[in-house]
């Protein structure tokens, strides 16, 4: 059994302690807002915090998370009102969307550390989520916009 | 402080007789399962690169950065030190490690990354009993330090000069490397048993 701190609530999981942290919470937790993406650690799709740094749920193994803290794209704000999710409705960012929770946890991450991050760190921390849309320059705007709100 | 990855694979691997960077284990490269675990991180990985270099490359995503180290044949130190000249440190640290340390699972890279952020200004070290190994993470005010490294002495010997400024984090699988084909066949073999699977 595998106990885990998800969004601010305690709960265990009975699976195997190799099934990748992105197939608890999507399979057996049916929280779908992570996605999968390439499935390999390259493309940041199913990046969620683990206790509020951004890794890579498809090929981190549950069992490498054991009693520590998960936030997912659910557990990020209650109301959708976490200031990166507030300046990504009002920039507009996504356009398929498939990416941009994973955009949005490491924007978040990126903040809870480096309350206003340069062009340049913006740049180096979100280089590992990938955007086939190319929204990159909104998700740039938006970051620095979020830095700016009042929190 | 934001972190980069730098992977140290550039050596001829001349006690294993073969490329031990493109030896495979569970049907994945050495280096492979390296950049996996690390890959959990989130963060910029940066592959040193020497011997073997034009065999090694095809086998790497496009998502990671090669670093070619002319001088790998003169020791670790110069490939440290070549390798932390290319890379952008002045504000950021650098995790070290080795893509020969094949059991290392996910979890102690993931511990490094929680320690570096609770001790942003520590050297975060791997300790294996009582002996001191990579993989680490050097905090930016010591990259000068790894710019001077040379030989065949790596980033050991800073460890050694600045353990009041180390913190240290267990991991006892990080003792096993790979040297020799017997090595190589030990581990193969205890990995079927212990390594977890990605």
């Amino acid at each position: 059994m595998i106990e885990i701190t998800l969004n601010n609530k305690n709960i265990s999981v009975d699976v195997e302690p190799d099934m990748p942290l992105l197939y608890v919470l999507r399979d057996e937790l049916k929280l779908k807002g992570t996605k999968f993406g390439c499935g390999v650690g390259q493309c940041g799709a199913c990046t969620v915090h683990l206790n509020g740094q951004a890794i890579r749920s498809c090929i981190t193994p549950i069992s490498a998370v054991n009693k520590q803290k998960i936030t997912t794209i659910e557990g990020l704000s209650t109301d959708g009102d976490h200031k990166v999710q507030k300046a990504w409705r009002e920039h507009k960012v996504p356009q398929c969307g498939y990416c941009q929770s994973g955009q949005m946890m490491s924007a978040a991450s990126l903040l809870a550390n480096n309350a206003s991050p340069s062009d340049e760190e913006v740049v180096e921390h979100m280089q590992g989520n990938i955007c086939r849309c190319g929204t990159y320059k909104r998700i740039k705007k938006a970051i620095h916009a979020a830095a700016d709100m009042e929190s | 402080m934001s972190v980069n990855i730098l992977i140290l694979a550039a050596g001829a691997s001349n006690r294993f007789k073969g490329c031990k960077q493109l030896a495979t284990i569970q049907g994945k490269t050495m280096l492979e399962h390296t950049i996996t675990r690390l890959s959990s991180l989130n963060k910029k990985i940066y592959v040193a690169l020497g011997a073997n270099k034009d065999s090694i490359m095809p086998h790497l995503n496009t998502s990671i950065t090669t670093i070619a180290c002319a001088n790998w044949q003169l020791g670790m130190g110069h490939t440290i030190a070549q390798a932390c000249e290319k890379i952008n440190l002045e504000k950021s640290a650098i995790l070290i490690a080795l893509a020969d340390q094949v059991l290392i699972p996910t979890s102690h890279y993931l511990a490094l990354l929680q320690a570096q952020i609770t001790y942003p200004n520590k050297i975060i070290v791997t300790t294996a009993g009582d002996k001191v190994m990579a993989p680490a993470i050097f905090p930016t005010q010591y990259v000068e330090q790894l710019k001077g490294l040379t030989g065949d002495k790596g980033a050991q010997k800073i460890i050694k000069n600045n353990l009041a400024q180390c913190h240290f984090v267990p991991c006892q699988k990080a003792q096993y490397d790979i040297d020799t084909q017997e090595d190589y066949q030990y581990l193969s073999n205890k990995i079927k048993n212990e390594m977890e699977p990605v």
